[in-house]
């Protein structure tokens, strides 16, 4: 079932009493138009026609999951076993049976680093390759992707899959959309329930319109008046690229087909697990197959695991070992392989990049709480599909994994190298003035 | 959906139903499945033969202390205006106290001891900063909690009295220790500990966590143990067959037996009291329910 803005489109029923949705920051945006003047793909066609991009929020252990040392003292190595993988002389730990059966589908590279340590500003570096501050905030990379490779039919170029516009409890993450760019190439917002019924809450500007009343033109007019005037009232000054991008959505039932897993089979839903982790990645991977240009999918909308509110992300100050154990690792290794394997059967996987990643890492050293803190001084990413080289690793981390041992990787080198391979060059790089500096990653490109 | 609206409720009745009729909701001669909605739940324990609290995820935000008839299938929030997630709870054998996990703010969990009869809470609160207790369980004659704390690096077992005061330090190893439970008869203490490397089970004193024992001896994860009603076997978890499933053994490690076998996940059991059947999490394709059923 999908909600598109105020009702459900699979039975096209009259409006509903639903409040909007604050505009502002998690209002959705837009269309995009190929960007003719920043050089649109010449030739052959960008080895990444879609990425994926697996947002861990919160940011997981390093040593409990893909980078463990078994042979670090008792005080940094934590309690969890290792196994064997496809790769070989690469070990996980234990919590990832099912995606270290996998490992030969993917590179994994251990020396990631930050310069931030707090989650909104680490968010901001690790999905924009610059610093918030002191601004302008630049351009997620799912924005560059986006604007460079424009709006190839009614679907977003860009969408946000998940629970809404990531943060901690303080603020949001700035870099979540389109920076210098503007608020036109913020992500399209996708909520997704357990159940794996959908919302798009940004559709909710238009209050009161359903497919049936597209058809009449009169009150359709009307109703569109209303809601560029809420439009105009929070300021959102792109109304003609909202209206067509939410019109697109109403009137072509197809499109709104991409959003809704209940025409995947009961098995297929069920492989996915019945979690709004599960469903998301369904809902992903059927935009991946709608070749939206760049979908990043969620591990959860804030960041803290056992917080008032919040809904269990990565970030486990306490109950580190617990967690990983009882929760997250066991749902991360029942989705992530039936992704990666959904999109291998569907023939997805050869031109469609899968980046797994976080804002930082956590402490090697257990701290006082027998858990683990914030380090951006070593982490983790995944990376499969669209051609890269998989099954092995890229760089090493130290006896402890507290400091990479070989280049270290940078936000800025996950962003050059993400939209190279979807087709950016660096003059189209420079010519839409981002990720300036930036090196690709050559073992992936 | 919420499920404890009258419609809800409604519906668990005509589970319950549906089970009398068609033989108690038995899939085999020994399993039995509680619930029917899918929803991602953990840590049930009886409060007595008819009735269990679990935690269910009520919403993304909140883990939910929900507490299940038998008979009938009804189920309601123990704390109906609840909204801080609270989970892990432990009940008294006489059914009397209820303590649990209770979320205050940013990762900050509080420990609470409910007094059902007389409806007063203590509780122990978290430390300042990040801090947490964790897997509190009664002593048999209820007048005292176990419970898990971390500092210094190392997580010990601690008690205290039913009035959450008089704290006091029984198990202090290196590594991580959890899942405290006392025999029936109230001498012995079985907890999980990390001392040796992996999870692994012990058992030691309970008056004062001396004379540990190595049970379990697996490079596998072997986890929350539970003694039986009387104190003879320990129900535990393990991923030594390649996922999680549950496990029974005599009180002394020995005979282990395996006793669920799914491709997916079995966790969290806990004794019913006839000492015969557990209740415990099964996730089955893609979805978390409660089930009940024989131990061989």
């Amino acid at each position: 079932m999908i909600n598109v803005g105020q009702f459900r489109s699979r039975t096209c029923g009259g409006p509903t009493r639903r409040s909007f949705l604050k505009l502002g920051a998690s209002l959705p945006l837009v269309m995009g138009r190929p960007d003719l003047s920043v050089g649109a793909e010449t030739g052959q066609g960008p080895r990444a026609k879609t990425v994926l991009l697996v947002w861990l929020w919160g940011a997981p252990s390093h040593l409990d999951t893909f980078d463990p040392k078994p042979d670090a003292p008792s005080e940094y190595r934590g309690p969890f076993s290792t196994i064997a993988t496809r790769t070989p002389g690469v070990r996980f730990t234990d919590l990832l049976p099912r995606i270290a059966s996998i490992s030969d589908r993917f590179a994994l590279a251990r020396t990631h680093v930050s310069s931030q340590p707090g989650h909104p500003d680490a968010g901001t570096v690790a999905l924009t390759g610059f610093h918030e501050k002191p601004g302008p905030v630049q351009p997620n990379f799912g924005a560059i992707v986006a604007r460079h490779r424009g709006r190839g039919g009614d679907l977003p170029p860009f969408l946000s899959v998940g629970r809404g516009v990531i943060q901690d409890s303080v603020r949001i993450v700035e870099g979540y959309g389109g920076g210098t760019f503007g608020k036109a190439w913020d992500p399209f917002q996708v909520v997704v329930k357990n159940d794996g019924s959908v919302d798009l809450p940004a559709l909710d500007l238009l209050e009161g319109i359903t497919p049936g009343r597209i058809s009449d033109r009169r009150k359709l007019l009307g109703q569109l008046d209303v809601a560029r005037r809420r439009l105009e009232a929070a300021g959102i000054d792109d109304w003609e690229r909202a209206y067509q991008m939410a019109y697109g959505l109403l009137s072509n039932p197809s499109a709104r087909e991409a959003f809704d897993v209940t025409r995947e089979s009961e098995a297929t839903r069920q492989r996915y697990g019945y979690t709004h982790f599960g469903q998301s990645a369904l809902v992903a991977r059927r935009l991946v197959e709608a070749r939206v240009p760049y979908v990043q999918l969620n591990w959860s909308q804030t960041v803290e695991a056992i917080t008032p509110n919040f809904d269990f992300g990565w970030d486990t100050h306490i109950y580190n070992f617990e967690m990983l154990m009882d929760r997250h690792c066991p749902l991360l290794d029942r989705v992530l392989p039936e992704l990666m394997n959904d999109l291998e059967d569907r023939g997805l996987l050869k031109d469609t990049l899968v980046v797994v990643i976080s804002e930082f890492g956590r402490t090697p050293k257990i701290n006082p709480r027998a858990a683990r803190d914030h380090w951006p001084q070593c982490y983790f990413s995944l990376w499969s599909g669209a051609g890269v080289p998989t099954g092995g690793t890229i760089g090493q981390s130290d006896k402890l994994g507290e400091h990479p041992l070989t280049t270290p990787i940078t936000p800025l080198m996950v962003g050059t190298t993400i939209t190279e391979l979807a087709g950016l060059t660096t003059q189209d790089r420079a010519g839409l003035n981002v990720l300036s500096g930036g090196t690709v990653i050559d073992e992936l490109v | 959906m919420n499920w404890f609206s009258r419609a809800g409720c409604c519906r668990w009745v005509v589970v319950g139903l549906v089970w009398a009729v068609a033989g108690g909701g038995m899939t085999s001669a020994a399993e039995r499945q509680l619930t029917d909605d899918h929803r991602y739940k953990r840590d049930p324990v009886f409060v007595d033969a008819g009735t269990l609290i679990y935690v269910l995820q009520a919403r993304p935000e909140q883990l939910q202390l929900v507490r299940l008839k038998l008979a009938g299938g009804k189920q309601q929030p123990v704390h109906k205006d609840e909204t801080r997630s609270e989970l892990e709870p432990a009940v008294s054998r006489d059914g009397r106290f209820l303590a649990f996990l209770q979320s205050r703010t940013a990762a900050s969990v509080g420990m609470v001891i409910e007094d059902t009869r007389e409806q007063k809470t203590a509780e122990i609160p978290p430390a300042s900063g990040f801090s947490g207790m964790r897997s509190p369980a009664f002593t048999p004659d209820g007048k005292r909690v176990l419970y898990v704390f971390a500092e210094g690096g190392r997580q010990k077992v601690f008690s205290c009295n039913i009035q959450a005061g008089d704290r006091k330090v029984l198990v202090d190893v290196t590594g991580i220790c959890n899942w405290p439970s006392v025999s029936a008869d109230g001498r012995m203490l079985l907890f999980g500990s990390t001392r040796d490397g992996n999870y692994e089970i012990y058992r030691a004193a309970a008056a004062d966590g001396s004379g540990i024992r190595r049970l379990t001896r697996h490079r596998a994860q072997d986890v929350r143990p539970r003694f039986s009603p009387d104190g003879r076997r320990v129900v535990f978890v393990s991923n030594r067959d390649g996922n999680r499933e549950i496990y029974v053994m005599d009180a002394d490690g020995t005979n282990v037996k395996r006793v669920t076998e799914h491709p997916e996940r079995d966790d969290y059991p806990a004794w019913h009291p006839d000492g015969k059947r557990i209740v415990y999490v099964s996730e089955r394709k893609g979805r978390f329910d409660l089930w009940l059923r024989d131990l061989p």
